[in-house]
């Protein structure tokens, strides 16, 4: 179906699983961490949104665990059916299997801090900061591993393919999901709003080093339909990007206490959506080598996708706003 | 570094973002260079850009 087989979903799921656990651990740990270096009050305050956070992680993990076995299950059938395997499944293969044990590993002490969550809360809260900080160096090198060839050059570029989408895709969803726990409350607005651009700039960040590593396969570039498809998602992604971390942001900063209205809010939901749609988008889209789609109908796709992301974006805040805000000791 | 903010239309900018909105028009410009026979120099631009806009808003 349109050049897309389903080993290559599978490998999507488990790589968006991987850099959502990541940045859940990334933003986590840098929540948890201010825990020391905050005042009394808000250090509870940001346990609370760590806490949040290591929730994300877990479905992340999970998603990406049951992702990277699938992928593992399917690749090593085409190996015993003695199917020829192209060299990228191979690159792929060896991957999957250098993953596993780190994977493996991950799992363990996951179980063990949600053990210590139940049984032990105190060491919990005092092991959760450098818990994060361990599952993002394992989460980092997940995210790396998505092949693994012969060539120094060509594996570089794979690593900084990879783990940019911590730093891309996790960081705005996790930004997004802030976004959306903050709604009903002021006072975690006026502590989460503030970290907007700082999350904004390592979003920028992120998408560097993948422009980086691309220049190391610059020659090999084949150009196609997919290719231009990306380049126009990439525009669309950065001038959406400056809309949403710069007016719209400082909007949003501005307003805390008072609800957005008007056509900021829209402006707001549009360009959070398309944001989403365009990270997942420029992450999905290069995991389907043979994706046989034109580029009016990549194009249309897109749209649709947009349009669909935004729904949903909609019913979540409906849903947010029905529930009551969450209260603090103050 | 504080920027100064600019206003351009509606919307309000510092160097850096005008800097990166000028990249994210770059890349448009590079897709129809290159489908036009084109070759990297416009995308490659657009990189640069988008660095200088990425280190102003590090500063």
């Amino acid at each position: 179906m349109v050049g897309i087989e389903v080993y290559e979903i599978v490998l999507f799921v488990k790589q968006l699983g991987f850099v959502l656990a990541g940045a859940a651990s990334l933003w986590g740990f840098i929540f948890s961490l201010k825990d020391f270096t905050c005042g009394e009050n808000e250090c509870i305050l940001y346990d609370w949104i760590a806490l949040r956070l290591f929730t994300l992680f877990i479905g992340g993990l999970t998603l990406g665990a049951l992702g990277l076995l699938g992928a593992l299950s399917m690749l090593t059938t085409h190996a015993h059916e003695g199917i020829v395997i192209l060299p990228d499944k191979t690159e792929t293969l060896t991957a999957l299997l250098m993953s596993a044990p780190i994977l493996l590993i991950l799992i363990a002490g996951t179980i063990i801090i949600m053990y210590m969550r139940h049984r032990h809360p105190e060491n919990f809260s005092r092991l959760i900061t450098p818990f994060f900080a361990f599952s993002f160096v394992g989460l980092f090198i997940l995210a790396s591993l998505t092949a693994w060839g012969d060539g120094l050059r060509e594996n570089l570029f794979f690593i900084g393919h990879g783990f940019h989408s911590i730093f891309t895709l996790g960081s705005v969803l996790v930004l997004d999901s802030l976004f959306l726990l903050s709604r009903k409350s002021n006072h975690l607005k006026s502590h989460i709003y503030p970290l907007f651009p700082t999350i904004s700039k390592v979003i920028w960040a992120g998408l560097f080093f993948d422009f980086l590593s691309s220049y190391l396969i610059l020659p090999e570039f084949v150009i196609t339909q997919k290719f231009f498809f990306m380049q126009t998602v990439i525009g669309i992604l950065i001038i959406n990007g400056v809309i949403l971390s710069g007016p719209i942001a400082r909007k949003l900063i501005a307003t805390v206490g008072k609800e957005l209205q008007g056509k900021w809010r829209i402006a707001a939901n549009i360009a959070g959506a398309i944001s989403i749609t365009s990270w997942m988008t420029i992450t999905f889209v290069d995991f389907f080598k043979n994706l046989s789609l034109g580029y009016l109908s990549l194009v249309g796709s897109y749209l649709l996708l947009i349009l669909f992301v935004f729904s949903m974006h909609y019913l979540l805040e409906k849903f947010e706003e029905e529930k009551s805000a969450p209260e603090f000791a103050r | 570094m504080k920027q100064e903010i600019i206003k351009i239309g509606g919307l309000r900018l510092n160097l850096s973002e005008i800097a990166m909105v000028f990249a994210g028009l770059l890349f448009f410009a590079s897709t129809a260079w290159i489908a036009s026979g084109g070759s990297f120099a416009v995308l490659l631009t657009a990189k640069a850009v988008y660095f200088i806009g990425l280190v102003l808003l590090l500063l």
